[in-house]
């Protein structure tokens, strides 16, 4: 789920680009610098789970990981998940140059909105939040597919229909990363509880 | 005057060749000769045939090569634009450096901040 060149027009392109520098530099002042291998870390797991294709009839979709990028990192996320589109971009020609922006923002904002709900609803039950990042990583994926679909509806097209056809193409990827998800999150509060434990540097979790 | 000869000339000798094939049937009143070359048409006729049959059936040939390489060339095409393994190295290479560059400049100035206090 790629936005590719030319597929916006510069408006929405241009909107974008400033949305998410300003995202950006917020993010960058608000880094701690202990936090700083667990973002490369995330980033660099973000960056390679695109590779992992699921074959889905003639196509073929592939992971995403925002929910999980998000749940881990919390609010700057955003940072992480613009780094690794960042590289997808010029290393793998992913996405085009001009579409970073709107590819960031569409990545980004549920990675940030599944990180502030994770850290809001997680309790010390392991079942529990194993649910809860499943659902979680399953719904930022179709939060994405929704966000693809209203840039798209901003630049013209009918927005159920491509909403329809990105939410539908996505419904395999939502369900193995929900599973990915419930699996890594399990594992890291059994074996690095501390890993997920970014929730005093929100405003309100 | 000269190239208006020269054109006669030409119009001359075209005409001389383009009816030297049939001065013979005219000229003779022998049967024979007349069949003989009738002979040499049909069977130059066939030899034409095969040749054209030959020829079609090698272009039919070539171009199946031709589509089968075509194919493998655009799967080698997908293939090679497909990221490698040398890409992801590469990205996670970038992550790490920017991070640790970044750390590095963060350690130095909190470094410096120590030494003035």
């Amino acid at each position: 789920m790629h936005i590719s060149d030319g597929v916006l027009p510069p408006s929405v392109t241009v909107v974008s680009y400033v949305v998410t520098a300003g995202i950006v530099a917020l993010q960058l002042r608000k880094l701690h610098y202990a936090d700083y291998p667990k973002v490369a870390v995330m980033t660099s797991a973000f960056f390679v789970a695109s590779l992992i294709h699921v074959p889905l009839g003639p196509t073929s979709v592939h992971l995403l990981l925002p929910g999980l990028t998000g749940m881990v990192l919390g609010p700057i996320s955003f940072l992480a998940v613009t780094l690794g589109l960042i590289l997808q971009c010029f290393l793998f020609q992913f996405g085009g140059i001009t579409a970073l922006g709107a590819n960031a923002l569409m990545m980004g904002l549920p990675a940030m909105a599944a990180g502030w709900i994770f850290h809001r609803f997680k309790m010390s039950d392991l079942k529990w939040n194993m649910i809860l990042a499943g659902a979680i990583g399953s719904g930022s994926v179709i939060c994405s597919a929704l966000i693809l679909g209203l840039l798209l509806y901003v630049s013209g097209e009918a927005f159920w229909g491509v909403a329809k056809i990105a939410v539908i193409a996505h419904i395999p990827v939502a369900i193995i990363e929900g599973i990915i998800s419930a699996s890594t999150v399990s594992f890291l509060q059994k074996v690095k509880p501390e890993l997920l434990a970014v929730a005093t540097r929100y405003p309100t979790g | 005057m000269k190239w208006r000869s020269t054109l006669f000339l030409v119009v001359f000798l075209v005409m001389v060749f383009d009816f030297s094939s049939e001065i013979p049937v005219r000229l003779s009143w022998n049967h024979g000769v007349r069949t003989a070359i009738a002979g040499t048409k049909e069977v130059s006729d066939t030899y034409c045939a095969r040749a054209v049959n030959l020829l079609e059936k090698q272009n039919k040939m070539l171009s199946r090569d031709l589509r089968q390489i075509k194919r493998e060339l655009l799967l080698l095409k997908t293939e090679l634009s497909r990221p490698g393994i040398k890409e992801v190295f590469a990205g996670i290479g970038y992550i790490f450096g920017i991070f640790g560059v970044s750390a590095y400049m963060k350690a130095r100035a909190m470094n410096k901040q120590n030494r003035e206090s």
